[in-house]
């Protein structure tokens, strides 16, 4: 709990020397309070069939609002008591917890074999439920249903749209110490970290992975072919093309807004520049032209302009360049100016603010830059933080950190200071997570 | 005049008479004037001359006689001319005398008639005098019971206003004191208010902080709202601090603000209230205007 002011505070009340035969409103204001993660309970979903139940569905919600940081979800042994979905609930008892919100559920499963998900979104103060759902699955699905389900008491309680049912893109290096060899797998998992399916398998590096706007293809660098080259992958059919294999360095890609064009860093003409690729046409535009390094282009959320990183100025630090419709290109605009570093910077789903690495009391922390004040707060305090990205709805930030050594993902809520929660701790070391945009159904 | 007229006719018609006798005697000789002027005309006696001396003599001895006829005529008409002249004389005279006796009587009547007149006018004067001086005496008697009943009637109302104050200063006094009594009971009632209101005052503002920091502890906002929102909400309270109605007044704009406000208060039910049911009066239905202020 981050208590912001422990102190209250003024006292201003009206109308207390009239007399006590007249009828006068009392005024009185509150002031501090404190912000904090709200208080959630989810009682785990009721399943009357034989066997286990296949999925923890009250588990998975759990994490999943945990980790948004804005809510702080009671563990099981606080719950005063376990309701269903028709059991009568004891109000007081629960009022007498910190939650302020109950969420009861039940999995049965039909004839079809198909599972009946069903829950309720409780007030607890005013015993009214809020949102009641109810959902017909196959087996393997019901995960996705536990994270609509965390979508929808995230947009209930918060309303803002919840970012759970979406999927994480990410690069796992593992070692093969008895070979001496490394292996690279790029995979793609739930927004926890669950549900991992492996994309790609190399023994040589791979960087970068983009999610297309659709959210259906992947753009990303593989070494494979021992030199950097930029491909295009569909998710369902594992097909893929090659859009970047130019002499010298292909990396970086990012997909324009509507999809159809691609940005990225290619040093075919000699020096580090920013292009961007007509994908259907194959069409190349150079966008910078500077001797100093110009790399990690990535979209505005309107599709007229690109940040970038460049050392033009000596130090690493942002750009902006505008690239109209008629691909007329402006001029670089300076973004970043506090720091000695600043680099690998996107833009938030509304364009206001930029997530971006910066260094820090000499460790590379993540910050967010308010693109309107100019001013960076810093999400995190540890040492390696790098590649920042977006949740869909711009609400948390998932980023690669070091943990021993070794490469993990942290989820962290913009809005706060919580502790950042730490994905499903993977085999290997996890680099470069891209958050996919919102799924279709 | 006519009257006079009338009393002496005898007198008048002897006058009227004597005056047309008068009147008729001065026109009737007038002829005779003039035959007296032809006969002296010297002409007449020169041609006369020429005539015979035989003759003269006797025609001087007849006009000799003639003359001393016509010289006696005319003596005697100069006589009686001039008797004549001394009766006209002696009736004008004599009508002077009666005009002037007349008038004197005339001046008598009217003197006695103006003095009838004076006389009359002093009377009635007189009268007039007499009755004025009735009626001022009437006045004067009136005038004095008039005052006299005026003093009465003033001496009634003096007394009667003499009364009057009297009882006035007797409800006055009665008044007065009753006010005073009033005023002691509402100073010993407004003492006991204001004890009760400073006794009340002390425990409204001790509530009020009660009642701040319960709800303070349990406001919870979402994580990462804006520090500058703004929420207003009434409550209502049941006698024993119970929350029994929320309702935002004015929104903050952010629902889930608006929500952790709601919250905060339910949270916070029962809030610490008075047991004093007249100081629980100000506490049953409060405004609540949140705000974490900026830090």
């Amino acid at each position: 709990m981050y208590r912001i002011k422990l102190n209250i505070l003024l006292i201003s009340y009206v109308c207390l020397l009239a007399s006590s035969q007249v009828f006068a409103v009392l005024d009185v204001e509150i002031r501090g309070g404190f912000q904090s993660a709200s208080p959630i309970a989810i009682a785990p979903f009721s399943w009357t069939q034989s066997g286990a139940i296949p999925v923890d569905i009250a588990s998975v919600i759990r994490s999943d609002l945990a980790r948004s940081g804005v809510f702080s979800p009671l563990e099981n042994n606080q719950l005063p008591e376990r309701p269903t979905m028709t059991s009568s609930i004891n109000w007081s008892r629960w009022k007498s917890t910190q939650a302020e919100n109950l969420v009861v559920g039940q999995v049965a499963r039909n004839k079809q074999g198909n599972f009946i998900v069903e829950f309720k979104l409780l007030d607890i103060y005013t015993g009214k439920t809020s949102i009641e759902y109810r959902y017909n699955v196959k087996s393997k699905h019901l995960r996705r249903v536990a994270h609509q389900i965390s979508d929808k008491i995230y947009q209930q309680l918060m309303h803002t749209k919840g970012a759970f049912d979406t999927l994480i893109a990410y690069v796992v290096v593992n070692n093969n110490i008895n070979a001496n060899k490394r292996v690279y797998t790029l995979a793609v998992a739930d927004s926890d970290g669950y549900a991992e399916q492996i994309i790609l398998r190399s023994k040589k590096p791979i960087m970068s992975p983009a999610w297309s706007p659709d959210g259906q293809k992947l753009a990303y660098v593989s070494f494979e072919k021992n030199r950097s080259v930029v491909y295009i992958q569909q998710l369902k059919s594992g097909q893929r093309k090659i859009v970047a294999q130019y002499k010298g360095i292909n990396s970086a890609p990012d997909w324009s807004p509507d999809g159809k064009r691609l940005a990225m860093t290619l040093s075919k003409d000699g020096n580090s520049e920013i292009y961007i690729l007509h994908i259907a046409s194959g069409v190349l535009q150079r966008i910078t032209n500077h001797h100093a390094i110009d790399t990690a282009a990535s979209w505005s959320p309107d599709g007229r302009s690109l940040v970038f990183t460049s050392d033009r100025a000596g130090k690493p630090q942002i750009y902006q360049i505008t690239v109209n419709q008629q691909g007329r290109v402006g001029k670089a605009k300076r973004v970043t100016y506090l720091g000695s570093y600043n680099a690998g910077a996107s833009f938030s789903p509304d364009g206001k603010s930029l997530i971006l690495v910066t260094r820090n009391k000499g460790g590379f922390r993540v910050g967010r830059l308010d693109l309107n004040t100019r001013k960076t707060q810093l999400l995190t305090l540890s040492h390696l933080d790098e590649s920042p990205t977006f949740s869909p709805n711009g609400k948390m930030v998932l980023y690669a950190t070091e943990l021993r050594g070794r490469g993990i993902l942290e989820a962290i809520s913009v809005n706060s200071n919580h502790a950042p929660q730490r994905l499903r701790v993977l085999s290997g070391d996890v680099r470069e997570p891209a958050w996919s945009p919102y799924r279709s159904r | 005049m006519l009257n006079w007229i009338r009393e002496n006719s005898i007198a008048f018609t002897f006058a009227v008479f004597f005056h047309l006798l008068l009147f008729s005697l001065l026109f009737a000789s007038m002829p005779e004037d003039k035959a007296d002027n032809i006969v002296f005309k010297k002409g007449d006696i020169v041609q006369v001359t020429a005539i015979n001396m035989n003759n003269y003599m006797a025609e001087v001895n007849k006009i000799k006689q003639q003359k001393a006829t016509e010289k006696r005529q005319h003596e005697a008409l100069q006589r009686k001319k001039i008797a004549d002249k001394k009766k006209k004389k002696e009736a004008l005279k004599k009508a002077q005398q009666e005009k002037k006796r007349k008038q004197v009587e005339k001046k008598k009547a009217e003197k006695k008639k103006a003095e009838a007149k004076r006389k009359k006018e002093a009377k009635r004067k007189k009268e007039a005098k007499r009755k004025k001086e009735a009626k001022r005496k009437k006045e004067a008697k009136r005038k004095k019971a008039e005052k006299k009943k005026a003093l009465e009637a003033e001496k009634k109302r003096k007394i009667e206003k003499k009364r009057q104050a009297e009882e006035k200063r007797k409800a006055e006094k009665q008044r007065k004191a009753n006010a005073e009594h009033q005023a002691e009971l509402k100073r010993q009632s407004a003492q006991d208010e204001a004890i009760r209101e400073i006794r009340s005052k002390g425990v409204v503002k001790r509530y009020v902080a009660l009642i701040q920091q319960k709800i303070e502890r349990n406001w919870r906002q979402p994580l990462g709202s804006p520090k500058r929102l703004e929420c207003k909400i009434e409550i209502v309270l049941a006698t024993n601090g119970r929350v029994t109605s929320v309702e935002v007044i004015k929104s903050s704009g952010n629902l889930s603000f608006d929500r952790s406000v709601e919250n905060a208060v339910r949270r916070a039910s029962p809030l610490p209230v008075p047991t004093d049911l007249f100081i629980f009066k100000k506490f049953e239905v409060m405004r609540l205007l949140f705000d974490p202020g900026r830090f």
